[in-house]
Protein backbone atom coordinates (compact mmCIF):
# COMPACT_ATOMS: atom_id res chain seq x y z
CA UNK A 1 0.00 0.00 0.00
CA UNK A 2 1.11 3.36 -1.20
CA UNK A 3 1.73 5.73 1.21
CA UNK A 4 -0.59 8.68 0.10
CA UNK A 5 -3.32 6.42 -0.61
CA UNK A 6 -6.71 7.87 0.53
CA UNK A 7 -8.11 5.70 3.59
CA UNK A 8 -11.09 8.07 3.88
CA UNK A 9 -12.66 9.43 1.42
CA UNK A 10 -15.57 11.65 2.00
CA UNK A 11 -17.74 12.89 -1.24
CA UNK A 12 -20.91 15.07 -1.20
CA UNK A 13 -21.96 13.85 2.22
CA UNK A 14 -25.35 16.13 3.02
CA UNK A 15 -27.08 15.67 6.03
CA UNK A 16 -30.50 16.13 6.98
CA UNK A 17 -32.42 16.87 10.59
CA UNK A 18 -35.71 15.48 10.07
CA UNK A 19 -37.30 12.98 7.89
CA UNK A 20 -38.71 15.79 5.69
CA UNK A 21 -38.00 16.00 1.89
CA UNK A 22 -37.12 19.92 3.07
CA UNK A 23 -35.68 19.15 6.37
CA UNK A 24 -32.98 21.61 7.33
CA UNK A 25 -29.43 20.46 6.31
CA UNK A 26 -26.63 19.37 9.22
CA UNK A 27 -23.89 18.93 6.68
CA UNK A 28 -24.08 20.36 3.34
CA UNK A 29 -21.65 18.48 0.48
CA UNK A 30 -19.16 17.97 2.41
CA UNK A 31 -16.13 16.74 1.01
CA UNK A 32 -12.73 15.45 2.48
CA UNK A 33 -10.35 12.83 2.26
CA UNK A 34 -7.99 11.33 5.34
CA UNK A 35 -4.76 9.62 3.67
CA UNK A 36 -3.26 6.70 5.30
CA UNK A 37 -1.42 7.62 8.27
CA UNK A 38 -2.51 10.97 8.29
CA UNK A 39 -3.80 13.67 11.14
CA UNK A 40 -6.53 15.05 9.54
CA UNK A 41 -8.28 18.29 11.34
CA UNK A 42 -11.85 19.52 11.66
CA UNK A 43 -12.65 22.68 13.55
CA UNK A 44 -15.82 25.21 13.67
CA UNK A 45 -17.53 25.98 16.16
CA UNK A 46 -20.32 24.23 18.10
CA UNK A 47 -23.29 23.27 15.92
CA UNK A 48 -21.47 23.82 12.67
CA UNK A 49 -21.53 19.43 11.49
CA UNK A 50 -18.37 18.58 12.43
CA UNK A 51 -19.47 16.05 14.82
CA UNK A 52 -22.32 14.90 12.95
CA UNK A 53 -19.74 14.69 9.85
CA UNK A 54 -17.89 12.13 12.17
CA UNK A 55 -21.12 10.15 13.34
CA UNK A 56 -21.57 9.76 9.80
CA UNK A 57 -18.18 8.47 9.33
CA UNK A 58 -18.61 5.77 11.97
CA UNK A 59 -21.68 4.63 10.88
CA UNK A 60 -23.43 6.06 13.93
CA UNK A 61 -26.25 8.54 13.12
CA UNK A 62 -29.34 8.12 14.16
CA UNK A 63 -32.56 9.29 13.51
CA UNK A 64 -33.64 12.33 12.99
CA UNK A 65 -29.89 12.52 11.70
CA UNK A 66 -30.01 11.08 8.15
CA UNK A 67 -27.77 10.86 5.26
CA UNK A 68 -29.60 12.40 1.78
CA UNK A 69 -26.57 12.83 -0.23
CA UNK A 70 -23.03 11.60 -0.51
CA UNK A 71 -20.79 8.62 0.01
CA UNK A 72 -18.37 7.45 2.88
CA UNK A 73 -15.56 5.21 1.55
CA UNK A 74 -13.81 3.81 4.29
CA UNK A 75 -10.69 1.80 2.77
CA UNK A 76 -12.59 0.36 -0.67
CA UNK A 77 -16.44 0.16 1.31
CA UNK A 78 -18.87 2.57 1.28
CA UNK A 79 -19.98 2.96 4.64
CA UNK A 80 -23.26 4.46 4.21
CA UNK A 81 -24.00 0.72 2.35
CA UNK A 82 -22.93 -1.25 4.57
CA UNK A 83 -25.23 -3.44 6.66
CA UNK A 84 -25.25 -2.95 10.70
CA UNK A 85 -23.02 -6.28 10.89
CA UNK A 86 -20.59 -5.38 8.33
CA UNK A 87 -20.16 -1.98 9.89
CA UNK A 88 -20.05 -3.48 13.67
CA UNK A 89 -16.63 -5.71 12.43
CA UNK A 90 -15.34 -2.09 11.25
CA UNK A 91 -15.84 -0.45 14.35
CA UNK A 92 -14.03 -0.69 17.09
CA UNK A 93 -11.24 -2.84 14.82
CA UNK A 94 -10.46 -0.59 11.49
CA UNK A 95 -12.15 2.52 12.64
CA UNK A 96 -12.09 3.57 16.61
CA UNK A 97 -13.22 6.68 18.13
CA UNK A 98 -12.24 8.75 21.31
CA UNK A 99 -14.95 11.04 22.86
CA UNK A 100 -14.63 14.34 24.76
CA UNK A 101 -16.00 12.67 27.83
CA UNK A 102 -13.68 10.22 29.05
CA UNK A 103 -15.42 10.48 32.73
CA UNK A 104 -18.57 8.48 31.03
CA UNK A 105 -17.27 6.58 28.80
CA UNK A 106 -16.12 3.40 29.91
CA UNK A 107 -18.93 1.34 31.98
CA UNK A 108 -18.69 1.98 35.50
CA UNK A 109 -19.45 -1.62 36.61
CA UNK A 110 -16.45 -3.10 34.86
CA UNK A 111 -13.27 -3.22 35.74
CA UNK A 112 -10.61 -1.35 33.58
CA UNK A 113 -8.54 -3.95 32.31
CA UNK A 114 -11.85 -6.04 31.70
CA UNK A 115 -12.79 -3.61 29.44
CA UNK A 116 -9.75 -3.09 27.33
CA UNK A 117 -9.63 -6.62 26.98
CA UNK A 118 -12.92 -6.79 25.30
CA UNK A 119 -11.40 -5.07 22.35
CA UNK A 120 -9.33 -8.00 21.96
CA UNK A 121 -11.76 -10.93 22.69
CA UNK A 122 -14.36 -9.27 20.16
CA UNK A 123 -12.09 -8.38 17.28
CA UNK A 124 -9.04 -10.63 17.18
CA UNK A 125 -10.41 -13.63 19.05
CA UNK A 126 -8.18 -14.15 21.38
CA UNK A 127 -9.16 -16.47 24.77
CA UNK A 128 -9.74 -14.34 27.80
CA UNK A 129 -6.22 -14.94 29.27
CA UNK A 130 -4.71 -13.91 26.44
CA UNK A 131 -6.96 -11.03 25.95
CA UNK A 132 -6.37 -10.07 29.60
CA UNK A 133 -2.30 -10.23 29.00
CA UNK A 134 -2.90 -7.68 26.20
CA UNK A 135 -4.80 -5.11 28.38
CA UNK A 136 -1.86 -5.08 30.20
CA UNK A 137 0.20 -4.52 28.04
CA UNK A 138 -2.11 -1.61 26.21
CA UNK A 139 -2.04 0.55 29.52
CA UNK A 140 1.53 0.50 29.98
CA UNK A 141 1.64 1.47 26.27
CA UNK A 142 -0.63 4.62 27.34
CA UNK A 143 2.22 5.09 30.18
CA UNK A 144 -0.16 3.82 33.01
CA UNK A 145 1.84 3.61 36.03
CA UNK A 146 1.78 0.09 37.38
CA UNK A 147 -0.92 -1.35 34.78
CA UNK A 148 -1.38 -4.67 36.46
CA UNK A 149 -2.83 -3.41 39.49
CA UNK A 150 -5.03 -0.44 37.44
CA UNK A 151 -6.21 -3.45 35.48
CA UNK A 152 -7.94 -4.32 38.55
CA UNK A 153 -9.66 -1.05 38.85
CA UNK A 154 -12.51 0.29 38.43
CA UNK A 155 -13.35 3.39 36.56
CA UNK A 156 -14.16 5.71 39.31
CA UNK A 157 -10.88 4.88 40.92
CA UNK A 158 -9.17 6.51 38.69
CA UNK A 159 -8.53 10.15 37.40
CA UNK A 160 -9.73 12.05 34.23
CA UNK A 161 -6.64 11.83 32.69
CA UNK A 162 -6.01 8.23 33.66
CA UNK A 163 -9.94 7.50 32.26
CA UNK A 164 -9.08 8.85 28.53
CA UNK A 165 -6.00 7.02 28.66
CA UNK A 166 -8.06 4.09 28.98
CA UNK A 167 -10.22 5.08 26.62
CA UNK A 168 -6.83 5.63 24.18
CA UNK A 169 -5.61 2.05 25.05
CA UNK A 170 -9.27 1.20 24.35
CA UNK A 171 -9.22 2.60 21.04
CA UNK A 172 -5.82 1.79 19.95
CA UNK A 173 -6.19 -2.01 20.88
CA UNK A 174 -6.32 -3.29 17.65
CA UNK A 175 -4.14 -0.77 15.87
CA UNK A 176 -6.95 0.70 13.77
CA UNK A 177 -6.69 2.27 10.39
CA UNK A 178 -8.72 5.41 11.35
CA UNK A 179 -8.83 6.83 15.27
CA UNK A 180 -11.53 9.53 14.81
CA UNK A 181 -11.17 11.88 18.22
CA UNK A 182 -14.07 14.05 18.63
CA UNK A 183 -12.83 16.99 21.22
CA UNK A 184 -10.53 14.11 23.05
CA UNK A 185 -8.91 16.50 25.26
CA UNK A 186 -11.65 19.46 26.06
CA UNK A 187 -12.59 18.07 29.40
CA UNK A 188 -9.80 17.74 30.61
CA UNK A 189 -6.97 19.95 32.45
CA UNK A 190 -4.81 22.10 30.22
CA UNK A 191 -1.41 20.36 31.11
CA UNK A 192 -3.13 17.19 30.32
CA UNK A 193 -4.49 18.29 27.19
CA UNK A 194 -1.16 18.38 25.77
CA UNK A 195 0.00 15.01 27.22
CA UNK A 196 -2.89 13.18 25.85
CA UNK A 197 -2.62 14.79 22.47
CA UNK A 198 0.87 13.86 21.87
CA UNK A 199 0.77 10.41 23.47
CA UNK A 200 -2.12 9.74 20.80
CA UNK A 201 -0.23 11.06 18.00
CA UNK A 202 2.68 8.99 19.19
CA UNK A 203 1.03 5.85 19.09
CA UNK A 204 -0.87 6.50 16.19
CA UNK A 205 2.70 7.27 14.52
CA UNK A 206 3.44 3.92 15.66
CA UNK A 207 0.79 1.86 13.88
CA UNK A 208 0.16 4.01 10.84
CA UNK A 209 -3.27 5.13 12.24
CA UNK A 210 -4.91 8.06 10.68
CA UNK A 211 -6.40 10.66 12.39
CA UNK A 212 -9.72 12.66 12.12
CA UNK A 213 -8.94 15.20 14.87
CA UNK A 214 -12.61 16.88 15.44
CA UNK A 215 -11.87 20.19 17.83
CA UNK A 216 -12.79 23.95 18.19
CA UNK A 217 -9.29 24.60 19.50
CA UNK A 218 -7.53 26.15 16.42
CA UNK A 219 -3.99 26.40 17.67
CA UNK A 220 -3.98 22.52 18.49
CA UNK A 221 -5.25 21.83 15.30
CA UNK A 222 -2.93 23.95 13.43
CA UNK A 223 -0.12 22.56 15.07
CA UNK A 224 -0.92 18.83 15.49
CA UNK A 225 -2.72 18.58 12.05
CA UNK A 226 -1.18 17.59 8.58
CA UNK A 227 -4.34 19.31 7.24
CA UNK A 228 -7.23 21.16 8.08
CA UNK A 229 -10.64 21.48 7.16
CA UNK A 230 -12.35 24.86 8.51
CA UNK A 231 -16.37 23.75 8.84
CA UNK A 232 -19.24 26.83 9.08
CA UNK A 233 -22.22 26.25 9.28
CA UNK A 234 -22.77 22.94 7.50
CA UNK A 235 -20.10 23.51 5.47
CA UNK A 236 -16.27 23.29 4.77
CA UNK A 237 -15.32 26.48 3.67
CA UNK A 238 -11.49 26.27 3.49
CA UNK A 239 -9.00 23.79 3.32
CA UNK A 240 -5.48 24.00 4.04
CA UNK A 241 -2.00 22.76 5.10
CA UNK A 242 -1.90 22.45 8.89
CA UNK A 243 1.09 25.49 9.15
CA UNK A 244 -0.44 27.71 6.34
CA UNK A 245 -4.20 27.73 8.37
CA UNK A 246 -2.63 30.01 10.69
CA UNK A 247 -0.06 32.17 8.35
CA UNK A 248 -2.41 32.45 5.31
CA UNK A 249 -5.72 32.08 6.28
CA UNK A 250 -7.92 32.78 3.04
CA UNK A 251 -11.52 32.52 3.65
CA UNK A 252 -13.23 35.75 5.95
CA UNK A 253 -14.16 33.42 8.48
CA UNK A 254 -10.92 31.73 8.87
CA UNK A 255 -9.19 35.08 9.04
CA UNK A 256 -11.21 36.35 11.62
CA UNK A 257 -10.85 33.48 13.75
CA UNK A 258 -7.20 33.69 13.44
CA UNK A 259 -7.51 37.49 14.27
CA UNK A 260 -9.66 36.72 17.31
CA UNK A 261 -6.87 34.36 18.80
CA UNK A 262 -4.80 36.43 21.81
CA UNK A 263 -1.08 37.05 21.00
CA UNK A 264 0.92 37.51 24.00
CA UNK A 265 2.95 40.85 23.34
CA UNK A 266 1.36 42.16 20.85
CA UNK A 267 0.89 46.26 20.94
CA UNK A 268 -1.94 47.37 20.00
CA UNK A 269 -2.36 50.25 17.67
CA UNK A 270 -4.52 53.73 19.07
CA UNK A 271 -8.54 52.77 19.10
CA UNK A 272 -7.40 49.14 18.43
CA UNK A 273 -9.85 46.30 20.38
CA UNK A 274 -7.63 43.99 22.72
CA UNK A 275 -9.02 41.10 21.07
CA UNK A 276 -10.90 41.36 17.72
CA UNK A 277 -14.52 39.69 17.18
CA UNK A 278 -16.44 38.36 14.02
CA UNK A 279 -19.59 40.58 14.00
CA UNK A 280 -22.75 38.40 14.20
CA UNK A 281 -23.77 35.18 15.58
CA UNK A 282 -23.87 32.01 13.33
CA UNK A 283 -27.42 31.02 11.49
CA UNK A 284 -29.18 28.59 13.44
CA UNK A 285 -29.73 25.48 11.63
CA UNK A 286 -33.05 25.83 9.21
CA UNK A 287 -32.30 30.06 9.17
CA UNK A 288 -29.34 30.01 6.33
CA UNK A 289 -29.65 31.45 3.84
CA UNK A 290 -29.59 31.07 -0.01
CA UNK A 291 -25.97 31.58 -0.74
CA UNK A 292 -22.55 31.79 1.03
CA UNK A 293 -23.99 31.29 5.19
CA UNK A 294 -21.11 33.48 6.58
CA UNK A 295 -22.92 36.62 4.00
CA UNK A 296 -24.44 38.55 7.32
CA UNK A 297 -20.98 38.34 9.09
CA UNK A 298 -18.97 39.01 6.39
CA UNK A 299 -17.00 41.96 5.39
CA UNK A 300 -16.79 41.62 1.76
CA UNK A 301 -20.27 39.88 1.08
CA UNK A 302 -22.20 41.55 -2.06
CA UNK A 303 -24.59 40.75 -4.00
CA UNK A 304 -23.24 37.60 -5.83
CA UNK A 305 -22.01 36.28 -2.07
CA UNK A 306 -26.32 35.79 -0.95
CA UNK A 307 -27.51 34.72 -4.52
CA UNK A 308 -24.62 31.81 -5.02
CA UNK A 309 -23.00 28.98 -3.32
CA UNK A 310 -19.87 29.76 -3.54
CA UNK A 311 -17.83 26.68 -5.38
CA UNK A 312 -14.13 25.38 -4.00
CA UNK A 313 -11.21 27.47 -5.40
CA UNK A 314 -8.04 24.88 -5.47
CA UNK A 315 -5.25 26.28 -4.14
CA UNK A 316 -1.91 25.78 -5.52
CA UNK A 317 -1.15 22.54 -3.82
CA UNK A 318 -3.19 21.02 -1.25
CA UNK A 319 -6.46 22.66 -0.23
CA UNK A 320 -9.21 25.08 -1.09
CA UNK A 321 -11.30 28.01 -0.66
CA UNK A 322 -15.09 28.21 -0.69
CA UNK A 323 -15.19 32.23 -1.26
CA UNK A 324 -15.63 34.58 -4.11
CA UNK A 325 -13.38 37.32 -2.28
CA UNK A 326 -11.02 35.07 -0.74
CA UNK A 327 -7.16 36.58 -0.22
CA UNK B 1 -31.61 1.53 63.77
CA UNK B 2 -29.80 1.90 61.20
CA UNK B 3 -30.88 -0.51 58.56
CA UNK B 4 -33.33 -2.33 60.41
CA UNK B 5 -35.67 -3.73 57.81
CA UNK B 6 -32.59 -5.15 55.97
CA UNK B 7 -31.10 -6.52 59.12
CA UNK B 8 -34.80 -8.21 60.11
CA UNK B 9 -35.82 -9.39 56.74
CA UNK B 10 -31.94 -10.93 56.07
CA UNK B 11 -32.58 -12.93 59.28
CA UNK B 12 -36.03 -14.16 59.04
CA UNK B 13 -34.99 -15.59 54.96
CA UNK B 14 -32.09 -16.67 55.95
CA UNK B 15 -33.85 -18.78 58.89
CA UNK B 16 -36.49 -19.82 56.16
CA UNK B 17 -33.79 -21.12 54.26
CA UNK B 18 -31.92 -23.17 56.74
CA UNK B 19 -35.24 -24.53 58.08
CA UNK B 20 -36.07 -25.77 54.16
CA UNK B 21 -32.80 -27.09 53.77
CA UNK B 22 -32.41 -28.77 57.11
CA UNK B 23 -36.43 -30.21 57.47
CA UNK B 24 -36.16 -33.84 57.55
CA UNK B 25 -33.61 -33.38 60.05
CA UNK B 26 -35.82 -30.39 61.92
CA UNK B 27 -38.78 -32.11 61.84
CA UNK B 28 -40.11 -34.86 64.76
CA UNK B 29 -42.26 -36.56 62.57
CA UNK B 30 -43.07 -37.23 58.85
CA UNK B 31 -45.33 -34.32 57.63
CA UNK B 32 -47.11 -36.95 55.88
CA UNK B 33 -47.09 -40.67 56.60
CA UNK B 34 -47.42 -40.13 60.40
CA UNK B 35 -51.10 -39.97 60.81
CA UNK B 36 -52.69 -41.38 63.69
CA UNK B 37 -56.26 -40.58 64.07
CA UNK B 38 -55.94 -41.27 67.66
CA UNK B 39 -54.19 -37.99 68.00
CA UNK B 40 -56.30 -36.20 66.15
CA UNK B 41 -56.97 -32.63 66.86
CA UNK B 42 -54.19 -32.50 70.39
CA UNK B 43 -53.13 -28.75 71.17
CA UNK B 44 -49.86 -27.69 71.42
CA UNK B 45 -47.99 -29.36 74.16
CA UNK B 46 -45.14 -32.95 74.06
CA UNK B 47 -44.64 -34.45 72.12
CA UNK B 48 -46.71 -32.54 69.68
CA UNK B 49 -45.02 -29.32 69.93
CA UNK B 50 -47.67 -27.11 67.67
CA UNK B 51 -50.21 -29.41 68.19
CA UNK B 52 -51.86 -32.05 65.29
CA UNK B 53 -54.28 -31.57 62.83
CA UNK B 54 -57.79 -33.69 62.02
CA UNK B 55 -55.80 -36.43 60.76
CA UNK B 56 -53.46 -36.56 63.68
CA UNK B 57 -50.38 -35.29 61.77
CA UNK B 58 -48.29 -33.07 63.69
CA UNK B 59 -48.62 -29.35 62.75
CA UNK B 60 -44.75 -28.23 63.18
CA UNK B 61 -43.37 -31.09 60.90
CA UNK B 62 -45.64 -29.91 58.23
CA UNK B 63 -45.05 -26.13 58.70
CA UNK B 64 -41.13 -26.72 58.55
CA UNK B 65 -42.10 -29.21 55.09
CA UNK B 66 -44.31 -26.41 53.99
CA UNK B 67 -41.42 -23.73 54.33
CA UNK B 68 -39.48 -26.09 51.24
CA UNK B 69 -42.45 -25.71 49.24
CA UNK B 70 -43.26 -22.14 49.66
CA UNK B 71 -39.32 -21.10 49.30
CA UNK B 72 -39.12 -23.48 46.03
CA UNK B 73 -42.05 -21.56 44.38
CA UNK B 74 -41.30 -18.46 45.94
CA UNK B 75 -37.95 -18.72 43.79
CA UNK B 76 -38.83 -20.58 40.65
CA UNK B 77 -41.54 -18.38 40.23
CA UNK B 78 -39.74 -15.01 40.43
CA UNK B 79 -36.79 -16.51 39.22
CA UNK B 80 -39.56 -16.80 35.62
CA UNK B 81 -40.86 -13.62 36.22
CA UNK B 82 -37.72 -11.68 36.24
CA UNK B 83 -36.55 -13.35 33.05
CA UNK B 84 -39.48 -12.26 31.67
CA UNK B 85 -40.13 -9.29 32.71
CA UNK B 86 -36.31 -8.44 32.58
CA UNK B 87 -36.07 -9.77 28.55
CA UNK B 88 -39.03 -7.99 27.72
CA UNK B 89 -38.50 -4.38 29.27
CA UNK B 90 -34.47 -4.37 28.54
CA UNK B 91 -35.40 -5.23 25.06
CA UNK B 92 -38.38 -3.00 24.77
CA UNK B 93 -36.25 0.17 26.21
CA UNK B 94 -33.21 -0.45 23.99
CA UNK B 95 -34.84 -1.20 20.39
CA UNK B 96 -38.08 1.57 21.30
CA UNK B 97 -40.91 1.31 18.32
CA UNK B 98 -42.87 -0.51 17.35
CA UNK B 99 -41.42 -3.83 19.82
CA UNK B 100 -41.82 -1.46 22.89
CA UNK B 101 -45.30 -0.30 22.17
CA UNK B 102 -46.33 -3.82 22.07
CA UNK B 103 -44.25 -4.74 24.84
CA UNK B 104 -46.04 -1.75 27.02
CA UNK B 105 -49.31 -2.83 25.57
CA UNK B 106 -48.99 -6.26 27.03
CA UNK B 107 -47.49 -4.79 30.75
CA UNK B 108 -50.66 -2.49 31.14
CA UNK B 109 -53.18 -5.33 30.19
CA UNK B 110 -51.54 -7.63 32.82
CA UNK B 111 -51.11 -4.85 35.72
CA UNK B 112 -54.99 -4.22 34.58
CA UNK B 113 -56.00 -7.31 35.60
CA UNK B 114 -54.75 -8.87 38.72
CA UNK B 115 -52.41 -11.50 38.92
CA UNK B 116 -54.11 -14.25 41.27
CA UNK B 117 -57.22 -13.95 38.66
CA UNK B 118 -54.87 -14.63 35.21
CA UNK B 119 -53.10 -17.27 37.36
CA UNK B 120 -56.25 -18.63 38.61
CA UNK B 121 -57.37 -18.95 35.04
CA UNK B 122 -54.37 -20.59 33.89
CA UNK B 123 -54.21 -22.76 36.73
CA UNK B 124 -57.90 -24.22 35.47
CA UNK B 125 -56.70 -25.11 32.15
CA UNK B 126 -53.09 -26.87 33.22
CA UNK B 127 -54.62 -28.82 36.52
CA UNK B 128 -53.62 -28.66 40.21
CA UNK B 129 -50.07 -29.51 41.02
CA UNK B 130 -46.29 -27.67 41.65
CA UNK B 131 -46.15 -27.88 37.45
CA UNK B 132 -48.71 -26.02 37.18
CA UNK B 133 -48.13 -23.69 39.55
CA UNK B 134 -44.87 -22.44 37.80
CA UNK B 135 -46.27 -21.72 34.93
CA UNK B 136 -49.36 -20.31 36.29
CA UNK B 137 -47.78 -17.76 38.63
CA UNK B 138 -44.10 -17.38 36.94
CA UNK B 139 -45.59 -16.08 33.06
CA UNK B 140 -48.00 -13.97 34.68
CA UNK B 141 -46.49 -11.58 37.27
CA UNK B 142 -43.92 -10.28 35.29
CA UNK B 143 -45.33 -6.53 34.81
CA UNK B 144 -43.10 -4.87 37.29
CA UNK B 145 -40.10 -6.33 36.44
CA UNK B 146 -40.78 -5.32 33.17
CA UNK B 147 -41.76 -1.62 33.61
CA UNK B 148 -38.80 -0.46 35.96
CA UNK B 149 -35.80 -2.85 33.67
CA UNK B 150 -37.45 -0.64 30.39
CA UNK B 151 -37.62 2.47 32.06
CA UNK B 152 -33.68 2.06 33.42
CA UNK B 153 -32.55 0.91 30.09
CA UNK B 154 -34.09 4.50 29.09
CA UNK B 155 -32.08 6.73 31.27
CA UNK B 156 -29.03 4.30 30.94
CA UNK B 157 -29.59 4.55 26.93
CA UNK B 158 -28.33 7.75 26.37
CA UNK B 159 -25.28 7.62 28.66
CA UNK B 160 -21.88 8.03 26.69
CA UNK B 161 -20.36 4.35 27.99
CA UNK B 162 -23.68 3.09 26.08
CA UNK B 163 -22.42 5.01 22.92
CA UNK B 164 -19.25 3.97 23.22
CA UNK B 165 -19.80 0.49 23.55
CA UNK B 166 -21.66 0.99 19.97
CA UNK B 167 -18.65 2.70 18.60
CA UNK B 168 -16.61 -0.06 19.57
CA UNK B 169 -18.22 -2.81 17.42
CA UNK B 170 -20.20 -4.71 20.00
CA UNK B 171 -23.63 -6.57 19.26
CA UNK B 172 -26.94 -5.00 20.24
CA UNK B 173 -27.19 -8.54 22.87
CA UNK B 174 -24.09 -7.54 24.12
CA UNK B 175 -24.71 -3.68 25.03
CA UNK B 176 -28.17 -4.74 26.35
CA UNK B 177 -27.06 -7.19 28.73
CA UNK B 178 -23.51 -6.93 29.54
CA UNK B 179 -22.86 -3.27 29.27
CA UNK B 180 -26.65 -2.03 30.41
CA UNK B 181 -27.97 -4.76 32.56
CA UNK B 182 -25.47 -4.87 35.49
CA UNK B 183 -25.79 -1.03 35.78
CA UNK B 184 -29.44 -1.05 36.56
CA UNK B 185 -29.36 -4.33 38.64
CA UNK B 186 -29.98 -2.60 41.86
CA UNK B 187 -33.86 -1.85 41.24
CA UNK B 188 -34.51 -5.26 39.85
CA UNK B 189 -33.06 -7.24 42.37
CA UNK B 190 -35.29 -4.92 44.87
CA UNK B 191 -38.35 -5.94 42.89
CA UNK B 192 -37.50 -9.20 42.79
CA UNK B 193 -37.06 -10.01 46.30
CA UNK B 194 -40.58 -8.42 46.97
CA UNK B 195 -41.81 -10.79 44.57
CA UNK B 196 -40.81 -13.86 46.00
CA UNK B 197 -42.88 -12.93 49.01
CA UNK B 198 -45.75 -12.23 46.65
CA UNK B 199 -45.51 -15.14 44.79
CA UNK B 200 -45.21 -17.51 48.11
CA UNK B 201 -48.57 -15.52 49.15
CA UNK B 202 -50.05 -16.64 45.53
CA UNK B 203 -49.11 -20.00 45.96
CA UNK B 204 -50.69 -20.11 49.08
CA UNK B 205 -54.10 -18.75 47.81
CA UNK B 206 -54.09 -21.13 45.15
CA UNK B 207 -53.72 -24.13 47.44
CA UNK B 208 -55.92 -22.46 49.80
CA UNK B 209 -58.93 -22.89 46.97
CA UNK B 210 -57.53 -26.47 46.12
CA UNK B 211 -55.81 -25.28 42.87
CA UNK B 212 -52.31 -25.42 43.95
CA UNK B 213 -50.35 -28.41 45.71
CA UNK B 214 -52.18 -31.58 45.99
CA UNK B 215 -52.81 -32.87 49.28
CA UNK B 216 -51.18 -34.66 51.70
CA UNK B 217 -48.08 -32.67 50.28
CA UNK B 218 -47.68 -30.00 53.22
CA UNK B 219 -48.73 -26.37 51.51
CA UNK B 220 -49.33 -23.59 54.40
CA UNK B 221 -52.54 -22.39 52.06
CA UNK B 222 -53.56 -25.84 51.53
CA UNK B 223 -52.98 -27.05 55.41
CA UNK B 224 -55.26 -23.00 56.45
CA UNK B 225 -57.94 -24.50 54.36
CA UNK B 226 -58.45 -27.63 55.84
CA UNK B 227 -57.77 -25.58 59.22
CA UNK B 228 -60.71 -23.07 58.62
CA UNK B 229 -63.28 -26.02 59.84
CA UNK B 230 -61.93 -26.46 62.74
CA UNK B 231 -61.04 -22.69 63.44
CA UNK B 232 -63.02 -23.16 66.88
CA UNK B 233 -62.30 -26.36 68.15
CA UNK B 234 -58.51 -26.13 67.23
CA UNK B 235 -57.43 -22.88 66.07
CA UNK B 236 -53.52 -23.90 66.34
CA UNK B 237 -53.80 -25.73 63.10
CA UNK B 238 -54.27 -22.09 60.94
CA UNK B 239 -52.93 -19.72 63.80
CA UNK B 240 -48.80 -21.84 62.82
CA UNK B 241 -48.93 -21.96 59.31
CA UNK B 242 -50.89 -18.73 59.02
CA UNK B 243 -47.79 -17.14 61.31
CA UNK B 244 -45.22 -19.17 58.74
CA UNK B 245 -46.42 -17.47 55.77
CA UNK B 246 -47.16 -14.15 57.75
CA UNK B 247 -43.29 -13.77 58.69
CA UNK B 248 -42.18 -15.05 55.69
CA UNK B 249 -43.85 -12.70 53.43
CA UNK B 250 -42.76 -9.88 55.90
CA UNK B 251 -39.45 -11.05 56.02
CA UNK B 252 -39.11 -10.92 52.24
CA UNK B 253 -40.57 -7.62 52.13
CA UNK B 254 -38.67 -6.38 54.59
CA UNK B 255 -35.43 -7.89 52.87
CA UNK B 256 -36.48 -5.81 49.65
CA UNK B 257 -37.18 -2.47 51.56
CA UNK B 258 -33.84 -2.96 52.90
CA UNK B 259 -32.02 -3.34 49.95
CA UNK B 260 -33.95 -0.49 47.93
CA UNK B 261 -32.34 1.46 51.02
CA UNK B 262 -29.05 0.38 50.77
CA UNK B 263 -28.72 0.36 46.68
CA UNK B 264 -30.14 4.47 46.48
CA UNK B 265 -27.04 6.39 47.84
CA UNK B 266 -29.38 9.12 48.69
CA UNK B 267 -31.04 7.17 50.81
CA UNK B 268 -28.28 5.97 52.34
CA UNK B 269 -26.74 9.43 53.19
CA UNK B 270 -29.64 10.39 55.04
CA UNK B 271 -29.31 7.55 57.79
Amino acid sequence: MSGIENILQVEGLSIAVGSKHDSPLAAESVTFNVKRGEIFGMVGESGCGKSICALAVSGLLRSPLRTTAGRVMFEDKDILALNSREIRQLRGGRIAMIFQEPMTALNPLMRVGDQIAEMFVLHERLSNSEARRRAVAALEQVQVPSPEQRCADYPHQLSGGMRQRVMIAIAMACKPALLIADEPTTALDVTIQAEIISLVLELCQQSGTAVLLISHDLGLVAETCNRVAVMYAGRIIEEQRGDLIFSSPLHPYTRGLVAALPRPGRRLAGGQKPLADIPGLVPPIGQRAAGCHFVPRCGRADAKCKQDVPQATQLGGDGFVRCFHHG
Amino acid sequence: MRRLNLQVGLSIVSMLIIVALLAPWLAPFHPTEYADLNNAGLPPGSPFLLGTDEQGRDVLSRILYGARISLMVGLVVQSMNTLVGVTLGVTAGYFGGWWDELVQGLTNLMLAVPTIVFALALMTILGPGLTSLFVALGLTDWSYSCRISRAQVLSQKSQNYVQAAETLGFSKAHIMFREILPNVAGPLVVVATMGVGSAILSEASLSFIGLGVVPPDPSWGGMLARAREQLMGAPWIAIYPGLALFFTVLGFNMLGDGLRDLLDPQGRANT
